[in-house]
């Protein structure tokens, strides 16, 4: 009687998530896997496109190469910022911890377009420095594959700053108080006994930016100016532009499978409590 | 051994901590703390939890900075030397290794720190994980280890590269009774062998007394007593001193009469004769005696003993030996401990007598 | 006791990184007084102009009040179907808690592209 209430009761609180995100996303996703080999036409016919077509390879070699670069960026920087929230002064902290979450809240598209404003021709930055004179031609910093990377880059800061910050916090202090009384210098601590133990959450947060710059479609489309498609735009432009429902199709469920192969090789370092921090 | 170590040798330091005092805030956690520590001596600080031991340590490693007071090592003040030009070794309590290192990456540390060849690091690691008993687990992180073996890694790091004064923080409060007895044996071989200056931290006062050259004991950020470990033991300064050793009985006394090197103090209605270690000034005071320094008969012993009567009330069995709980004719009661082995057991609800030898039994104020 | 306070490069690399979080969120505030239609820089004279077409324009107002209200029910939707499947969690810890931890964390690493086409499944 107990054991049925009880069951009864879970079936309650978890089912409605778990039946929404089945009708909502995983039904759906079907239908797209579906589509994938059967539009135009039955067949992997897609899929061998896929892999033939130049424009397709370049998207995917571009994506690519700006989501390792976007990687790398955000984690040197993260990292820098992440040390002082964790390790500053109080006054440090509260500045840093501004700094972080004031554009974590703020919309994908009013920082893109922030972007804008001051990559542009004539935006802020060309403004000044031809106002200044030090340049008379403004500089290409935007509607190109920098302007993409400088605003992805922005976007994913704080993503990798939790986790990392997550990491250095877990740091027993008396690790480092050893190491200094051992002799070491501060450079030393940091490089082999900081750095090392915050390992774990430097591949988690690498993890996770890589895999939500892997799906970036706001900001390439505004920064990018369409002159450097990503595989999320190139998806968007077949199936809401070129009706060419299949590829599109195709794509996603590509994309899909290397980003859960990708977790799945690397799970062991994802850790969901790190992501908010 | 301080007495067979050479003055001047450069293994050991002489530290001289001159009135510390340190407050975190309007929170006094030391208070004007005076302490000589000797070249090549194992002294102990020992106290309950929040004395101000770790504080001290701290102070000492040159972590944290006291709000007053000096710091002399081989008579040159280094109260503003940082930690890291101290170079003292350090044990921490909960060790503190490195997690991402390996045994023997740990112990080579502070040898690569100071820029060591790597043939001599390799050596000197070698001849430590040898001393401190962990061959054939050079290559193991420190997760994998037991918690004694963490502390061998932890005493090995700390002593490789031989500093002049090796600091210890509890460092085996984590272990279980047998690995703690093995553990405290192999500290003090270590001590032995290097001559290094020790000075360890714990709150446990069978493992002050067994280790020590000196005890200093602390409470409420206060420096009671420094000495021997048979000094503080048997002749404590005052009451916590006394207490916190180990189970004493308190015998309240009427007209304490001062005479030379004893005192004599009346409780019921006996002359009881005491060491006087104190000085007191007309106050009340108490006869303090050990249990296991106290033995019960049928008849009071007389030569150069004090003897009260009591009725038993219980006994606890602990092996070795047998603790009577007792109670005296005004109600104070005491425990006496005897070996098992040399006494028939003893029944309960009985009036027996309790003596013990005039020189084991001292004064304390009353209270205090 | 706190040792490693960061040092004077690490202030450096953070400051600069405090800045480049900070900059386009400042540089859409002059960016919303330019006189001019399109997105520039206000060059000598501020304009109100787009805040003035924000109160005019009946389409502003209406997609800020859809915005608005879109954000209000999906969020307390969100908020009730993942506090029912928390507490699930929390209280019965059944066996395959991470997995299905993982399975509700999904939409997280979709790519919104994907899950946009997705729903557009009929
Ligand atoms: N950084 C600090 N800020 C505020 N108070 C502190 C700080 N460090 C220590 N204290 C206080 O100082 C007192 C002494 O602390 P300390 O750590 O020296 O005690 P301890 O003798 O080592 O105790 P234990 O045996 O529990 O380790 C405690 O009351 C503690 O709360
Ligand atoms: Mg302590």
């Amino acid at each position: 009687m107990i054991g049925k209430t009880i069951t009864s009761r879970k079936i309650l609180l978890l089912a409605p998530l778990l039946l929404f995100l089945g009708l909502a996303y995983v039904v759906p996703f079907l239908g797209v896997v579906r589509w994938s080999f059967t539009m135009p036409e039955v067949g992997l016919g897609q899929y061998r496109a896929l892999m033939t077509d130049p424009l397709v390879q370049s998207v995917f070699i571009r994506t690519l190469r700006i989501c390792l670069i976007v990687t790398a960026a955000v984690l040197v920087t993260a990292y820098a910022i992440a040390y002082v929230w964790v390790r500053g002064s109080s006054v440090q902290r509260m500045l840093a911890e501004f700094c972080i979450l004031v554009p974590f809240w703020i919309s994908v598209l009013t920082r893109a377009f922030g972007w804008l404003a001051m990559l542009s021709n004539r935006g802020l930055i060309n403004t000044w420095l031809q106002s200044a004179g030090v340049i008379s031609e403004p500089l290409a910093l935007a509607r190109n594959e920098l302007g993409v990377i400088i605003g992805m880059t922005h976007f994913l800061i704080p993503f990798a700053v939790f986790p990392i910050a997550s990491a250095m916090r877990s740091i027993d202090e008396r690790v480092l108080l050893a190491a200094r009384g051992m002799g070491a210098s501060r450079t030393r601590i940091f490089w082999t006994v900081f750095v090392p133990l915050t390992y774990g959450g430097l591949i988690g947060a690498a993890l996770i930016v890589f895999v939500f710059a892997l799906g970036f479609f706001v900001t390439p489309a505004i920064l990018g100016g369409g002159r450097s498609v990503m595989v999320a735009e190139l998806v968007y432009l077949r199936i809401f532009q070129s009706p060419d429902w299949g590829l599109g199709a195709a794509i996603s469920v590509v994309l899909v499978l290397f980003i859960g192969a990708l977790l799945a090789l690397m799970r062991r370092f994802i850790k969901p409590a790190h992501l908010i921090g | 051994m301080p007495q067979s170590m050479q003055p001047g040798d450069a293994k050991a330091a002489e530290i001289k901590a001159v009135s510390i005092g340190k407050t975190f805030g309007a929170f006094h956690a030391l208070k004007n703390l005076s302490l000589d520590i000797g070249r090549g001596e194992f002294l102990t600080l020992l106290g309950p939890s929040g004395s101000g031991k770790t504080t001290f340590l701290m102070i000492l490693a040159g972590f944290t900075a006291p709000t007053t007071g000096r710091l002399v090592m081989d008579g040159k003040d280094i109260t503003d030397v940082p930690a890291e030009d101290r170079s003292y070794g350090m044990v921490f309590q909960g060790y503190a290794l490195f997690p991402h290192l390996t045994v023997e990456q740990n112990i080579a540390f502070p040898l690569k720190v100071r820029g060591r060849s790597s043939a001599d690091v390799k050596r000197k690691v070698g001849e430590m994980v040898e001393r401190v008993g962990l061959i054939g687990h050079e290559k193991k992180l420190p997760a994998k280890l037991s918690g004694g073996q963490q502390q061998r890694v932890a005493l090995a790091r700390a002593l490789v590269f031989e500093p002049s004064v090796l600091l210890l923080d509890e460092p085996f409060s984590a272990l279980d009774k047998n690995l703690r007895e093995m553990m405290q044996q192999e500290v003090k071989r270590l001590h032995q062998e290097t001559g290094t200056t020790f000075v360890f931290v714990t709150h446990d006062q069978s493992e002050a007394l067994a280790l020590s050259s000196r005890v200093a004991i602390f409470n409420h950020g206060e420096l009671l007593q420094v000495g021997k470990p048979q000094d503080v033991y048997e002749r404590p300064s005052n009451r916590f001193v006394a207490e916190f050793l180990g189970e004493i009985n308190l015998l309240p006394l009427d007209t304490v009469e001062l005479n030379g090197e004893t005192a004599a103090g009346k409780f019921e209605d006996r002359t009881i004769v005491l060491n006087k270690s104190i000085t007191l000034a007309g106050k009340k005071a108490v006869a303090a005696v050990r249990p296991e320094h106290m033995f019960i008969s049928a008849s009071p012993q007389t030569s150069d003993c004090n003897a009260i009567t009591c009725r038993v009330e219980g006994a606890t069995y602990f092996g070795a030996s047998t603790k009577y709980h007792l109670r005296t004719r005004s109600g104070t009661s005491l425990a006496v401990s005897m070996p098992t082995a040399s006494t028939s057991p003893i029944a309960p609800q009985s009036d027996v007598w309790v003596s013990w030898p005039v020189h084991q039994g001292f004064l304390l104020p009353d209270g205090g | 006791m706190n040792s490693s306070r960061p040092g004077p490069v690490i202030l450096i690399v953070a400051t600069a990184v405090a800045l480049f979080l900070l900059m386009p969120l400042i540089a859409v505030i002059p960016v919303s007084f330019t006189p001019a239609r399109f997105l520039s820089m206000p060059s000598g004279t501020l304009s109100l102009r787009h805040y003035q077409a924000l109160i005019d324009n009946p389409a502003w107002g209406q997609s800020i009040l859809l915005s608005l209200r879109i954000g209000i029910l999906s969020s307390a939707i969100a908020t009730a179907l993942a506090t029912m499947f928390g507490l699930g969690i929390w209280m019965f810890q059944p066996r395959f808690s991470a997995l299905l931890i993982g399975f509700v964390l999904l939409p997280l690493v979709v790519p919104p592209v994907v899950s946009a086409m997705t729903l557009y499944f009929p």
